[in-house]
């Protein structure tokens, strides 16, 4: 309702531009995303038999 | 601390972390994988051959709370300890600044802005901005003081000494530790960090190998647990000792000062349930306990599944934290010092 009201009611000196509301968007979730990386440990593990792979196996 | 009604999830969170940290890392490996590659002129199978005592026994010195608590780092340089060192890129500085020279500096985190400080940071301020990271590290009180004054030493004493140690450095290194090494002239012998089965088909490992052919290393998750499998894989010690391997805390460390709580606030959506993400260890040598966090408890796991196949003998000296298990032995870093030197 009080959209409504409001809609036309008035013209934005600076036109909104999507592309920032999207950008804050990305920087929010490449922010979620760091902080989710530090739980996941420095670096990839994965469980296998050798150590090492020196592209001969 | 954990309940048994909280271990399941415990647990959850822990399954969760490999697939966190592959979507989290696999970007900035590549990436930084590419740009270094004009700087690879040598692998880590071009080490030389060691000999004598190097060859006999060697020191891994990780960086956690017990480094600093256990003045570890000033017994092995009073001990006259002639083995191999082998630090982590977090450790190197406490060693420069005891006088102990390491062998070789183990460096491989992606993180492109905090790793760099292990080296001294010309980008200081921009590097630490609102990052409370260096807070939450008990090694070293001179990395919580966030001083300009204590990086332009380390700066300087990295430089200085620089030449003396060798860097086992990552692919995955972000530029500016790549670039902070050259300019201390340590040599540096390269590696890539072993993400996936490379066996398999559209394997990234085999991918990266194919860019540049080094070999890879299965890491652990962490840069400690890489230094121990360079030592016991790569420059095949017979026998090796860990210092500074806490993979956890003592029991006076308020849980808001771990390394991962923000974060873990963050994945649980509240604090609500944050006191099941610790879990509580004795540890055989001293009867003390300590506990441990998601993070540090998938390192432990990983490396207690690697020395479970590891040749070689590995001793834990860190003298407390939640390291133990069947293919380990903890004893005093005194103990292992002394049969050291008598062979």
């Amino acid at each position: 309702m009080e959209d409504n009201l409001l809609k036309g009611n008035f013209e934005v000196k600076k036109p909104i531009k999507l592309g920032d509301q999207e950008k804050e968007k990305s920087v929010g979730e490449e922010l979620k995303k760091r902080a989710l990386g530090t739980l996941g440990g420095s670096m990839v593990y994965m469980e296998r038999k050798h150590f090492t792979w020196d592209g001969d196996e | 601390m954990i309940n048994s009604s909280q271990t399941l999830f415990f647990d959850r969170i822990v399954d969760q972390i490999s697939e966190i940290g592959l979507d989290f890392h696999v970007n900035n490996i590549f990436q930084h994988a590419e740009k270094n590659s004009a700087d690879v002129k040598r692998s880590i199978k071009q080490l030389p051959a060691l000999k004598g005592n190097k060859a006999r026994t060697g020191i891994v010195i990780s960086a956690g709370p017990s480094l600093r608590k256990k003045n570890s780092i000033q017994r092995i340089f009073d001990s006259d300890y002639q083995g191999s060192i082998i630090a982590i890129d977090a450790a190197y500085i406490a060693c420069l600044k005891a006088g102990l020279i390491p062998d070789y500096v183990v460096t491989m985190d992606p993180n492109p802005t905090r790793m760099v400080r292990w080296f001294g940071d010309h980008d200081f301020e921009k590097n630490t901005g609102n990052d409370d990271y260096y807070t939450r590290q008990d090694l070293d009180v001179d990395f919580r003081r966030n001083s300009q004054e204590q990086n332009r030493r380390h700066i300087e004493l990295v430089n200085q000494h620089g030449p003396l140690s060798k860097a086992i450095i990552a692919t995955s290194a972000p530029r500016n530790v790549v670039t902070r090494i050259k300019e201390a002239r340590l040599d540096m012998y390269w590696w890539n960090p072993l993400m996936d089965d490379p066996t398999r088909q559209g394997s990234l490992t085999r991918r990266l190998y194919e860019m540049n052919g080094l070999p890879c290393i299965n890491t652990g998750g962490n840069v400690g647990t890489t230094a121990w499998i360079f030592a016991n894989s790569v420059l095949k010690l017979p026998r090796v000792a860990i210092v500074g391997m806490d993979l956890g805390y003592y029991m006076d460390t308020p849980i808001e000062m771990t390394q991962t709580y923000y974060e873990l606030i963050h994945h649980l959506g509240g604090r609500e349930n944050i006191k099941g993400c610790f879990k509580e260890y004795e540890f055989p040598l001293d009867q003390q306990k300590y506990y441990t966090d998601p993070t540090y408890f998938w390192y432990r796991k990983n490396l207690l599944e690697m020395l479970e196949r590891a040749p070689g003998k590995t001793v834990n000296c860190t003298e407390g934290g939640t390291l133990f298990g069947p293919h380990i032995e903890c004893v005093r870093l005194d103990r292992f010092l002394e049969e050291s030197a008598h062979g």
